[in-house]
């Protein structure tokens, strides 16, 4: 066994195990610089790209409202709203820059999406760079 | 429904756990494939795909009753690589995906794909221009549905709710597009989407027809929103 590998399977492994686990999830750590993470997934082919989305669940039948949902999606809910603030306050903060000023907002809520957008890149999106290089495509 | 785009609806719906995990495609060409291939695998080792009867189980009772966390794949627009790139891509990993095809560039001559393209914000990539034709047929959607993935409905001409108003336009983008689906798979589409997402406003034809269509799902940028049984 090499020193390498002891080091990989000792302390600093497992945390960077735990770390590697986390990486695009809810739990993973926030980006400090969202008008830069912004700008990078608005740079990406997005007609070519998966395009990763976390939106909202809703009843709107007439006379329907849903139910509360169990402890751990609660639980995960709570973390999800957390990040949400944190990446909508880091766009407000810069006055939620336009990333293509020359086009028309067709949605009515450029500043909502750019949030999901950044919020999906962080803690969704697949992150299959991290492979290891010739792997099978 | 304008609630549904504020930043104070979305983030009650995520405090209170409601939320969905999506990820969408439009072109799927040839050259990601093996890209296509390892994000899917990826997914699928951290979620479960979701199925529209799993989506109406979370919205009457508030439980998912899925092994892993649920997500679903998305492919739009009717591209002829999510036929010939993302379905078999799929079917290899053994993945139920949803589709969104417009209905009109199905049935149109390869010869005007490329003006109807322009005039209806589809992307042909570079590295398909030499091809006889970029949309799929209603038989390759057929091959789709035969294979057991969802098919939903989006406008027939790739139409904004905005740019549909008549009676006529409802037909032809809202109404038609869902029957003709309908006579495809046996099922009403489970889900509509208007160009660029925007919510079925009640306010307008357009939201009304979608509405009162019998689909279960508005689909919009930013939520899966049930609007009926």
């Amino acid at each position: 066994m090499s020193a390498q590998t002891e080091a990989a399977e000792g302390p600093a492994g497992q945390l960077a195990e735990e770390v590697a686990e986390q990486v695009a999830t809810f739990d993973a750590t926030p980006a400090a610089d969202v008008p830069t993470v912004l700008a990078a997934c608005h740079a990406r082919l997005l007609e070519r790209e998966g395009i990763a989305m976390v939106v909202a669940v809703d009843d709107l039948r007439p006379g329907r409202t849903m139910p509360a949902v169990d402890e751990d999606d609660r639980r995960q809910g709570l973390r999800l709203a957390g990040l949400f603030d944190h990446y909508y306050r880091g766009l407000a903060d810069v006055g939620f820059p336009p990333q293509f000023p020359d086009e028309p907002d067709e949605t009515g809520s450029r500043e909502l999406i750019d949030t999901l957008v950044v919020l999906a890149d962080q803690h969704l999106r697949a992150r299959i760079e991290t492979q290891v290089a010739g792997a099978e495509a | 429904m304008t609630e549904v785009l504020t930043p104070g609806y979305q983030r009650a719906a995520f405090a209170a756990g409601k939320y969905l995990r999506i990820v969408n495609w439009h072109n799927t060409p040839e050259s990601q494939r093996g890209t296509l291939k390892r994000e899917l695998r990826w997914y699928l080792e951290r979620y479960h795909p979701v199925l529209p009867a799993d989506l109406d189980r979370f919205t009457d009772t508030g439980r998912w009753a899925l092994p892993k966390p649920g997500f679903i794949p998305v492919f739009y627009d009717s591209y002829l690589n999510n036929a010939t790139v993302a379905l078999p891509v799929c079917e290899e990993l053994g993945l139920t995906a949803w589709f969104f095809p417009t209905t009109a560039i199905l049935s149109l001559d390869p010869d005007d794909q490329e003006a109807f393209a322009d005039a209806h914000d589809y992307t042909i990539l570079d590295e398909e221009k030499s091809q006889p034709r970029f949309a799929m047929t209603w038989d390759d959607l057929d091959r789709i549905h035969r294979e057991g993935h969802v098919i939903c409905a989006h406008t027939a001409n790739h139409a904004a709710a905005k740019d549909i108003s008549t009676d006529a336009e409802i037909e032809r983008e809202i109404l038609g597009p869902i029957r003709e689906l309908e006579r495809l798979t046996g099922y009403r589409p489970p889900a509509f989407a208007f160009l660029y997402g925007t919510p079925p406003d009640p306010g307008t034809a357009a939201g009304a027809a979608v509405l009162a269509s019998g689909v279960r799902y508005a689909t919009t940028n930013t939520a899966y929103l049930r609007i009926n049984d």
